[in-house]
């Protein structure tokens, strides 16, 4: 996936100005960055959400995205929540179903299916969410800050289950947050930008994922540069 | 039951009692029936109309004529509300007319309406054109105020604008929805009953109350005006069991 000289400004804020980046395709790419820096705006333009100047290249189709605030609808319970977005290219029942017991079944909430969104925990709202990014066939996958204000643990469970996920289809995914750690331990390309959108470092990590810690020699100098440069 | 369902319960009828007890006393200190009858005196009146066919008649109509022009302004408001948030010309075309029907006298409306129109469609006219604003800008809010972020999320699911409309819209607003229902289908009852007093209307609750005053029989009208409070709050009980019934996710 490529961005060619990308303009984006909401009023007189210019955001971003000439940004240019390759990505890699099925593979999970991360952005780094400051709170401004255009980091969801990065999203919302490969997502179409938003308007703006210049190319983005993608060969891929159909996209998912873990938003940061889970836009789950509270008028639907959990499995109907994922029917919604299913039920346009799904036309069979039986079909839709089983993809949802397989999925909810992945992200621990098959006993809470019935649950409105109101009755659930922060962290098993965006498990929903997730869950639904991964249920509907595509092939680009979006996530903003998904593991933000989460704690430890629930991070960690969060965490297992996006890459048990992720590893059944490989979508390419961009996936943008402030936690350093979170993406050193994630990503195979990691993009630091500046608070005006210039890209400061990107660096491609070839350490197999269940190998790497905080510890790990390449991370730690990884994780020092990431720092000085933040 | 829990304490706050006691307190719920206990707070209504101590209010109710409070009133009660203030009327008690005015009434004993009025000592004139014609202006103030006891509340005994008044309760007995209502048990003594209910006992009577022409009671049934009058309340019967009076909730046809209601239910008409009540049927009349959600489907209009609900069908322009909709047609409002779809169409911005037809948003602009309608505010001057809503504007004007909401700041128009209703004592005018209520006199014109009598030269237009027979007694017995006057006071469902007249209710027609106080509800009708009321309910258009409620339900006009409420469609408008469906939360942009899942719409955005739905359309970059690409779910279908029939699934949009029925998984989504529908239940959405259906809350709002009851909310502006209930809180004029009382006002409905209020305005159908004022009409019908001023237009003579045959067969009404309002009438009733015009022949209690005629005859200085206040017990009377403050029965029916009982009569009154309870039809609204029938009412208003119904949209409520309603709302349970159709919006289970709050």
């Amino acid at each position: 996936m490529k961005f060619i000289d990308i303009n984006k400004s909401y009023g007189d804020i210019k955001v971003l100005t000439d940004f240019n980046l390759e990505l890699i395709d099925n593979k999970i790419n991360c952005i780094i960055g400051p709170s401004g820096c255009g980091k969801t705006t990065i999203l919302n333009i490969v997502a179409e959400l938003t308007e703006y100047q210049g190319k983005v290249e993608r060969e891929q189709k159909g996209i998912s995205y873990i938003f940061q605030n889970n836009r789950l609808l509270p008028n639907l319970n959990v499995q109907d929540n994922l029917e919604y977005v299913l039920s346009t290219i799904e036309k069979d029942k039986n079909e839709r179903m089983k993809k949802i017991d397989k999925i909810l079944d992945i992200v621990e909430l098959a006993q809470r299916r019935k649950a409105y969104p109101h009755e659930l925990s922060g962290g098993m709202q965006q498990r929903v969410s997730m869950a639904r990014a991964f249920i509907y066939p595509s092939q680009i996958l979006l996530m903003d800050e998904p593991f933000k204000g989460l704690d430890i643990a629930l991070k960690k469970k969060l965490i297992a289950a996006f890459l048990k996920l992720w590893q059944q289809d490989n979508k390419t995914v961009i996936f943008v947050t402030h936690d350093v750690d979170e993406a050193l331990l994630l990503a195979d390309k990691i993009v630091l930008l500046s608070p005006n959108a210039e890209i400061l470092l990107n660096v491609d990590i070839d350490i197999e994922r269940d190998k790497r810690s905080l510890s790990h020699a390449k991370i730690s100098a990884l994780r020092n540069r990431i720092y000085q440069n933040f | 039951m829990k304490l706050k369902n006691y307190l719920n319960l206990l707070y209504p009828l101590i209010a109710l009692a409070v009133f009660f007890a203030v009327w008690l006393i005015a009434a004993e200190i009025i000592k004139i029936e014609v202006i103030l009858p006891h509340p005994a005196q008044a309760f007995k009146q209502l048990l003594l109309l209910v006992k009577t066919m022409d009671f049934w008649t009058a309340i019967g109509h009076t909730l046809l004529r209601t239910f008409i022009s009540f049927f009349i302004s959600m489907s209009l408001a609900l069908l322009l509300a909709a047609l409002s948030s779809l169409f911005k010309p037809v948003y602009f075309l309608l505010s001057p007319l809503v504007i004007i029907s909401r700041a128009v006298p209703t004592m005018s409306v209520i006199l014109l309406s009598l030269i237009w129109f027979t007694s017995d469609i006057t006071p469902m006219f007249i209710a027609f054109l106080i509800v009708f604003p009321m309910l258009y800008a409620g339900f006009y809010s409420a469609i408008n105020n469906i939360d942009k972020d899942l719409i955005e999320m739905s359309k970059l699911y690409k779910v279908s604008k029939r699934i949009i409309v029925t998984k989504f819209y529908i239940p959405y607003i259906m809350p709002s929805f009851f909310d502006s229902v209930r809180s004029a289908i009382s006002l409905n009852v209020k305005l159908i009953i004022a009409a019908e007093v001023l237009s003579q209307t045959r067969h009404s609750m309002g009438v009733m109350m015009q022949i209690s005053k005629q005859y200085l029989d206040t017990a009377s009208l403050i029965a029916w005006t009982i009569a009154a409070i309870v039809l609204s709050y029938l009412l208003e009980i119904a949209v409520a069991v309603l709302k349970k019934l159709c919006v289970r996710w709050k």
